[in-house]
């Protein structure tokens, strides 16, 4: 009965979406609601599952495809007669359009670039529009080609935009989209917190859906894959001071201004155990060779810095 | 004014609503398991109709009907469930909180959405290549059933098995983590 009663929720479920029912449909649909009660709530249910899967199409796909596609490496196929090997790669080569249009994004922007900096590469792009984008060592961003459209994969990227009222730029990280309203702001992305924090004008927050407005001297922060925003106070100078070829602490957690240090100039540090948790407040200049900049920033935190291969350890 | 060359305007809709009031309330009632409800929605959709911009173009003025109501219910529920949701999230929140949260859900939901997302994954995961490709197609790419047995060369009816299969499976993870929430 349930397991029927499935069946057909589903049935109904998929002319419905095909577009395609006529109001003939409608009124078989209408007498299999009405033979039993609890059809419509099975129904619902069923419609529930289904709008649920909106939200997660991008997780879907990318999960998706990478098992599809190594499956699809793995056995060797002849491409013509077997359908699957031919809508396999159909379905990659579309990926970003979908993940795209989840972002309300307009379908069909698909041709996207991958920009990536090594450590200490400081790099600015033009976005078109006003908008110049400056990307810190060891990020990486996807930007569609003929749109302000940017993902943030990975590290610290910082938005200037000049141009007159809100501009078409949209930034997309770790599932929230933010857009301008005539503003400066700086994106980091770590393996385990997104911090995003705003140096004029204002920002917002997935414009289409919550709306959430961060304005200057403001940041949002939130930890990787988690929906949970907290506000934070920023000083709106320090923001994006990287760009400037120094470094400004306020309060900053250490591990926090290392991770900054290697991006921006792609100085390496460890610290001893007993420097572990402090907070820094101040600026360092990275115009320097790295054995100097490890140098300042060793006496900055009241220790000396030692090589060690690649990197420098403070003690 | 009079009726386009092409397609119905919106006075053709309601001219369609009212000649088949009956049958709508019908399938409204059917549909929301309320009748005052579906009284409310079959009015809210005539005063939609009369004051909203006509549709470009509508073959079957009916089946349009249907889908505009449908719809209607559907946010009815979505709005309903959002509102009670509101409501228990509102007693959890202290005083003075800086912290605004990207999702209406509370913490609890959103980490059992993601253990559901975790299942779904996993479980489409295990169905054969061709019910995920065609599933895939569907569902994420909108591709029709049509226009999928057409690449398949399969009919339709196959394809509908494909997704009867993978809807079964998404749907019945549900009703196992609702069965193990209490809900």
């Amino acid at each position: 009965m349930t397991d029927d009663a499935t069946h057909w929720a589903i049935h109904w479920l998929l002319q419905q979406r095909d577009g395609g029912m006529d109001a003939s449909g409608w009124e078989e649909f209408t007498q299999w609601l009405e033979a039993d009660e609890r059809h419509a709530q099975v129904y619902d249910e069923l419609t529930e599952t289904d709008s649920q899967l909106d939200e997660w199409l991008p997780q879907l796909l990318e999960t998706l495809l990478s098992k599809a596609g190594a499956s699809d490496a793995s056995v060797p196929e002849a491409a013509n007669d077997n359908p699957i090997t031919r809508f396999i790669p159909w379905v990659a080569a579309s990926a970003a359009a979908v993940v795209l249009a989840m972002f309300a994004w307009p379908q069909g922007a698909a041709q996207t670039t991958l920009v990536e900096t090594s450590p200490g590469e400081v790099r600015t792009l033009a976005l078109g529009d006003g908008i110049a984008m400056t990307m810190n060592g060891s990020s990486v961003v996807e930007v569609t080609q003929g749109a302000p459209r940017v993902t943030i994969e990975r590290g610290e990227v910082a938005f200037a935009i000049t141009s007159e009222g809100p501009s078409p730029l949209r930034v997309a990280v770790d599932g929230l989209v933010l857009t301008d309203i005539g503003t400066e702001f700086n994106v980091v992305l770590t393996d385990t917190d997104l911090r995003v924090a705003v140096a004029e004008g204002i920002i917002a927050v997935n414009p289409d859906q919550e709306n959430i407005e961060v304005p200057v001297g403001e940041a949002v922060e939130k930890e990787r894959g988690s929906d949970t925003l907290v506000r934070k106070s920023v000083d709106p100078e320090l923001v994006a001071s990287w760009r400037e070829g120094r470094l400004e602490f306020d309060d900053t957690p250490i591990e926090r201004a290392l991770a900054q240090l290697e991006r921006s100039a792609g100085v390496i540090i460890t610290l001893a155990p007993r420097l572990a948790g402090e907070r820094l407040t101040g600026s360092v200049a990275l115009d320097a060779e790295p054995e100097v900049i490890a140098q300042r920033f060793a006496a900055f935190v009241g220790g000396t810095a030692k090589r060690n291969d690649e990197s420098w350890v403070i003690e | 004014m009079g009726t386009g060359a092409s397609g119905v305007t919106s006075s053709g809709l309601e001219q369609a609503l009212e000649a088949n009031s009956a049958r709508l309330l019908r399938f409204l009632t059917a549909r929301t398991r309320n009748p005052d409800l579906a009284q409310d929605l079959l009015q809210q959709a005539r005063v939609k109709l009369i004051e909203g911009a006509p549709p470009a173009k509508v073959d079957d003025p009916l089946a349009y009907l249907y889908r505009m109501l449908e719809n209607m219910a559907r946010d009815h529920r979505r709005s309903e469930q959002a509102r009670v949701k509101r409501n228990r999230d509102w007693g959890d929140r202290g005083e003075g909180i800086t912290e605004l949260r990207a999702d209406p859900t509370t913490p609890e939901r959103s980490a059992l959405d993601r253990d559901y997302l975790d299942r779904v994954l996993a479980a489409l995961d295990t169905l054969p290549d061709r019910t995920k490709a065609i599933f895939l197609a569907y569902r994420v790419e909108g591709v029709s059933q049509k226009d999928i047995a057409a690449d398949h060369d399969i009919s339709l009816s196959a394809v509908e098995k494909h997704l009867q299969r993978a809807y079964r499976l998404i749907a019945g993870l549900r009703e196992k983590l609702d069965a193990g929430l209490g809900a």
